[in-house]
């Protein structure tokens, strides 16, 4: 290599050393701007919350727009207390959940639901009462069933109007069948039609058709006393003393059911601390009655000492309270039947049992369900 | 106050409620509690016989009966032979309501003396 170009390559090498220098000093100059501006930032945030937080305070952002999403929740194909008891439960785990614990808007879908039974259209009507009661008229919604008859059973027991949603097929009522009442506090006048009701499908008259109504009064009673007096008892939110009834009537074939619901503490939590407040000898024949089935649960146990509670039957059959009455009627009639969920038992009597029978539930039930049932066609 | 010897005739169904129920007035205006307090003692203070006519009421539950008439011993206003004494029960339409009142006045007595 001639001399002139090992100069020259030399030259070149030299300012390219330079220039590296001078770069890497500018970088680092920009390096050293760049973290003095990071740092300034950074403390301006722990000064200020940064403007998601700011958001999400005044109501938007993505943490507080997620409680306003709506839930949506599938009920099952088959709603009926009796055949599918555990779907069914699980489903209203479900809804309270969303509703009550993550406080978000709950939608209802019934689309695909193909059956439902009277006496639990009763039930989904009494709980989403309840949540709209406490949590707003926007908390629950729902998707109408795209079958006629459970729609039309809804329809007939206020469930639509109970949620605010439009019938799209506008359905006559049927209200010689369905009458449902609710209420707080307890008014014989507006039992009365449901009674009569019930009465009228049976052909009812005289000292019958007063029993008859005297059952219904005192289970209701016996409902507002006991289920709603320790509210700190109540595993969800509950209107208290809120009761719903209704009677299902077929007056051509003379049979007639009752259904009557609570959403306060179940007969085995309540029926313990009520029969205390009445006196020591209740508190003994509470005992001697639970004693006497030991291969049940004590909820199984407690229930059907509830069919029992009141006064000693008597020589007149007037004896017992509540159940006790309901039960003694299923004797008289032609056909009868009484069930009754509540806590993690069901107990039922058949027409002509000579005991209680009772069984355990495999998911809670938080509340008190009556099924009544009279008839006075001939069994077969 | 002067007690006048001529009875006080109480038509329930007219005077309070046709389908009373409930025991105490947080359950409702027609309750026992209600009966009891606002009707039946204060009409055993102005009169030496009270005549309860129940005819005309339907339903007459348990506890209304219990708070409503029987309440009256069982909070000491009166004793049980005074009771039948001075309330008179008339219930021609369901007979056996009488012997539902004996029961529940012979148990406050009871939880009375306990």
């Amino acid at each position: 290599m001639p001399d002139s170009e090992i100069a020259l390559k030399r030259i070149d090498q030299k300012a390219r050393a330079r220039l590296a220098r001078l770069r890497r000093r500018r970088g680092a100059k920009r390096r050293a701007q760049r973290l003095r501006a990071l740092r300034r930032r950074a403390e301006n945030w722990r000064r200020t919350p940064p403007r998601a937080e700011l958001r999400a305070e005044a109501g938007h952002g993505p943490e507080s727009s997620a409680r306003l999403q709506r839930v949506t929740v599938k009920a099952p194909r088959k709603i009926s207390l009796a055949s599918n008891y555990d779907d069914l439960m699980d489903f209203f785990a479900i809804v309270r959940r969303v509703a009550f614990r993550d406080e978000r808007p709950v939608l209802i879908d019934l689309r695909d639901c193909m059956d439902i039974s009277p006496e639990t259209a009763l039930l989904l009507t009494a709980e989403f009462h309840r949540i709209r009661y406490h949590r707003g008229s926007g908390s629950v919604t729902g998707i109408s069933p795209r079958a006629d008859e459970p729609r039309r059973i809804l329809h007939n027991l206020g469930f639509f109007d109970a949620l605010d949603l439009v019938d799209p097929l506008q359905m006559p009522d049927d209200l010689n069948r369905f009458q449902i009442s609710t209420g707080v506090s307890l008014d014989g006048t507006s039992l009365d039609a449901v009674s009569d009701n019930f009465a009228h499908a049976l052909g009812l008259t005289g000292e019958q058709r007063l029993r008859v109504q005297t059952a219904l009064f005192e289970a209701l009673e016996n409902a507002s006393e006991h289920a709603y007096f320790d509210p700190d008892k109540l595993t969800y939110p509950a209107e208290l003393g809120r009761w719903w009834v209704c009677a299902v009537t077929f007056p051509d074939t003379r049979k007639a059911y009752l259904l009557a619901a609570d959403l306060g503490m179940s007969i085995p939590t309540s029926l313990p601390e009520s029969v205390k407040r009445k006196g020591a000898d209740r508190v003994a024949a509470l005992a001697a009655k639970m004693q006497s089935k030991a291969a049940q649960t004590e909820d199984e146990r407690l229930l059907c000492a509830a069919f029992d509670d009141g006064v000693t039957r008597r020589a007149d059959g007037r004896g017992g309270r509540g159940l006790g009455k309901m039960a003694a009627l299923a004797d008289e009639f032609n056909t009868g039947f009484l069930s009754v969920w509540s806590g993690n038992a069901s107990a039922w009597v058949n027409k002509g049992a000579t005991e209680i029978r009772s069984a355990p539930l495999s998911r809670r039930f938080h509340g008190t369900y009556v099924f009544w049932h009279l008839g006075m066609e001939t069994a077969q | 106050m002067t007690v006048e010897a001529r009875p006080r005739f109480i038509d329930v169904a007219l005077e309070f409620s046709p389908a009373p129920m409930g025991r105490t007035r947080r359950q409702g205006r027609f309750s026992g509690e209600a009966f009891r307090e606002d009707l039946l003692k204060p009409a055993l203070r102005i009169s030496d016989i009270v005549v309860v006519d129940l005819d005309g009421t339907s339903g007459l539950s348990t506890g209304f009966l219990d708070e409503g008439i029987a309440g009256i011993v069982r909070d000491g206003t009166i004793v049980e032979p005074e009771f039948w004494r001075r309330v008179k029960i008339i219930s021609t339409r369901d007979p056996l309501v009488i012997n539902d009142i004996r029961v529940l006045v012979s148990s406050a007595t009871r939880a009375v003396a306990a």
